[in-house]
């Protein structure tokens, strides 16, 4: 049934980008494609701007981490509540008059304008393709992950996984799975044609499509969790109580009395081992295990042993007999306790929150006061974000825009918090694999209750966050090749219809590369996605609000401002990786990089800029004067 | 030669009002920052399970300090969007003087 809605959404989805196509194949090709021509109204330019922002971390790695940390989540996330206003209001108007102004349609075009440098644009154009690349490829891998758990028990599914395989088998990735791979190659297809096709007007399109499938997503799963969980008092209650679980693995033995071929030992199984006192230990796989027809072991699986015996209790008055296949028994590796908050009752309902890795806990006090800052700032300093904001048709529209994003996030992020710390007393012993609650939630919620055809439109949701990050962005790079590299420095005089060739190829070349480094996937994903977003932030939000707000401000100080605080935020990410041997920055004072990158290209900026010569009386007189 | 334009020349409208906006957007962002985290440090932080009050089923710090605040700023960002923010002609001057 979820494979039905799914391929509904999915029609959908092309016949906007299809009538997309023909509405704007009749105006100008390079501001139509890039900007939809400036016509944004108010709902699209809201949805568009939050469908953009919340990516697929926002409905998986969100969810997940409120899985495993509890209540703290909310203060982590809570700069949202002003994220909309930042976002919009800090630089909207100035954005879209400046970019009307000098006919600018990308973000280095309208900063070449600004500072009348070559040099500005040509650097801000290499920031944005590389950086955003990057960023493209953790959202790809996660989109096919989504699909792969929605798809994972449909017979059709798994026969063409194992069809693929044998079609294709040497092209797959080792550790990568055929049903990953076809997933991948599916939403690759997807939305790269239908972002070459329709440009900016699909994506902003197919952007309130996939808005509005989020909201719904999320309201009708708050309202099935809230009811099948007793409500939010006990929930919370029944949180206070619970210890941090223990985290392992184990190996399954088969005994001479098993049964003939392949013994499966299902994920998400409960066993029950008796401790060395007799007292039973209860315990929940989080993967497949199968022992071959000719083999006495099955491979390593991760493992989680519950420890709140009340928790203990609930699992087992719902489960009811819990035992493994016959002749199997489990030999449990060491099973390793959180650093912070082990044997703690409350730890999920206070801040610093359980860390199975950190004494300092999840969220100490000085990462909160940097995700407040990250959130809101970062999302202001995305050039994603600030190319919408050159696309709406009047201040009416952004006034308006403003007051409903900031009701939509909210009916969005803190409903999310609630949701899923009701999933650790619905769907407990999944915390090492967390990433699988929100489509694990999406089923559970809808079979209860009796509704099972919901979990397709639920689980829609993050698949259109994916997609519209995706698709964004994918245009923001191609842009920049074609109009602010070939088009000003290679071409000029390019003709239109060779303009759209290189546009549609540049959109489908991106999503290749992207595709491809998803079929390879670096290791440390949600790390990647934190680094490129918060390196484009402290590249480009001083620069871009100074240069709209300070006639002061110039050229050379623009160029220390993005150099400093991009520099200042890799710093500190190198010294990190040196420090600790991962991928992790170095937290200055236990403040994040981006906190001192934005500190040290605001500093650049006004230190230069007081340095050197007044900007041209012109440039001033341009964009800061009457007349 | 690089100077300033002349002090009795205007700045333009949109500007002056956007960056008056600006400002009193980062002085709510600055409220949200100091109410949110400053509540959740003062009553958040290494709570005893056995002392947690509940509102509405939230543990009181996330009520006062994220709950409360997120509303408050919802309500905010409306009525600024709505009524204080000024009705700027986001127009090209070309454009405004009858061509582009």
């Amino acid at each position: 049934m979820a494979l039905v809605v799914f391929t509904i959404y999915t029609l959908i989805v092309f016949g906007l980008a299809g009538v997309a196509y023909f509405v704007g194949s009749k105006k100008s090709f390079a501001a139509e494609y890039f900007l939809g021509s400036r016509g944004l109204g108010m709902l699209a330019l809201a949805l568009t701007f939050g469908a953009t922002s919340a990516s697929a971390g926002s409905f998986a790695g969100f969810p997940a981490l409120i899985y495993s940390h509890g209540w703290i989540l909310a203060l982590w996330i809570a700069s949202y509540m002003i994220f909309p206003l930042c976002g919009l209001g800090l630089l909207g108007k100035r954005i879209n008059q400046l970019s009307r102004q000098t006919g600018a349609i990308t973000l280095p075009e309208l900063l070449r304008a600004r500072f009348d440098s070559r040099a500005i644009a040509m650097l801000s154009t290499g920031l944005i393709a590389v950086l955003l690349t990057v960023y493209l490829i953790p959202q790809f891998k996660l989109a096919a992950l989504i699909m792969e758990q929605m798809l994972a028990d449909i017979p059709a599914f798994q026969q063409a996984a194992s069809g693929l395989l044998q079609q294709m088998g040497g092209v797959i990735p080792g550790n990568e799975s055929p049903e990953y791979f076809l997933c991948l190659i599916v939403f690759s297809v997807l939305v790269i044609v239908y972002t070459s096709l329709g440009g900016f007007r699909a994506v902003v399109w197919t952007d309130v499509l996939q808005g509005a499938v989020m909201v719904v997503g999320v309201i009708v799963m708050l309202f099935l969790a809230l009811y099948q969980v007793g409500g939010l008092s006990k929930a919370t209650s029944q949180l206070a109580e619970m210890t941090t679980p223990n985290l392992g693995e184990v190996v399954f033995e088969a005994g001479p009395n098993r049964s003939e071929g392949d013994t499966r030992i299902p994920a998400d199984s409960w066993f029950v081992v008796s401790g060395p006192d007799e007292s039973p230990r209860l315990f929940r796989t989080n993967q497949t295990a199968i022992i071959g027809a000719q083999e006495s072991r099955s491979q390593r699986v991760p493992v989680v042993e519950i420890t709140s015996p009340g928790e203990m209790d609930a699992i087992r008055n719902a489960v009811g007999e819990m035992s493994l296949p016959v002749g199997v028994r489990p030999v449990l590796g060491e099973m390793a306790a959180y650093v912070y908050g082990a044997d703690k009752p409350g730890v999920y309902v206070s801040a610093p929150g359980p860390s199975a890795t950190s004494t300092d806990g999840f969220l100490p006090l000085g990462l909160a006061v940097s995700f407040f800052v990250f959130w809101a700032m970062s999302g202001t300093g995305q050039p994603g974000n600030m190319v919408r904001l050159m696309a709406f048709d009047s201040s009416k529209t952004l006034k308006r825009a403003i007051a409903s994003l900031s009701i939509y996030f909210s009916l969005i992020y803190f409903p999310l918090v609630i949701i899923f710390c009701c999933a650790r007393i619905l769907e407990p012993g999944m915390d090492q694999t967390p990433d699988r609650i929100m489509p694990a939630m999406a089923f559970l919620l809808t079979e209860n209750a009796g509704i099972p055809w919901m979990a397709g439109l639920i689980i829609a949701a993050p698949f259109a966050a994916a997609m519209s990050t995706v698709d964004s962005f994918m245009l923001m790079i191609s842009s920049s090749f074609v109009r602010d590299i070939y088009q000003r420095e290679i071409n000029p005089e390019a003709k239109e219809k060779t303009i759209k060739i290189l546009s549609y190829s540049c959109t489908i070349g991106i999503g290749l590369i992207a595709t491809i480094g998803a079929a390879y996937p670096p290791q440390f994903l949600q790390y990647v996605i934190v680094f490129s977003g918060g390196a484009l932030a402290s590249a480009f939000l001083g620069i871009v609000a100074l240069g709209l707000y300070w006639p002061r401000f110039t050229r050379q100080g623009a160029i220390a401002s993005m150099v400093g605080g991009f520099g200042m935020y890799l710093a500190l990410y190198i010294a990190g990786i040196i420090d600790s041997g991962s991928a992790r920055p170095y937290l200055l004072l236990g403040f994040d990089p981006l906190i001192w990158g934005f500190l040290v290209s605001l500093g650049s900026a006004y230190v230069v800029s007081l340095m050197g010569s007044p900007p041209k009386e012109s440039l001033v007189r341009q964009f800061f004067y009457k007349g | 030669m690089p100077s300033a334009p002349p002090e009795n020349e205007e700045y333009d409208p949109l500007f002056v009002n956007a960056r008056r906006e600006a400002r009193w957007i980062l002085v709510a962002f600055l409220a949200c920052l100091v109410w949110t985290v400053g509540y959740s440090a003062l009553f958040g932080y290494e709570i005893d399970a056995s002392q947690l009050t509940l509102v509405l089923g939230m543990p009181s710090w996330v009520f006062w300090g994220v709950f409360i605040p997120w509303m408050s700023a919802t309500v905010f960002s409306v009525w600024f969007g709505l009524v204080y923010m000024k009705e700027d002609s986001v127009e090209s001057k070309a454009v405004q003087e009858g061509g582009e």
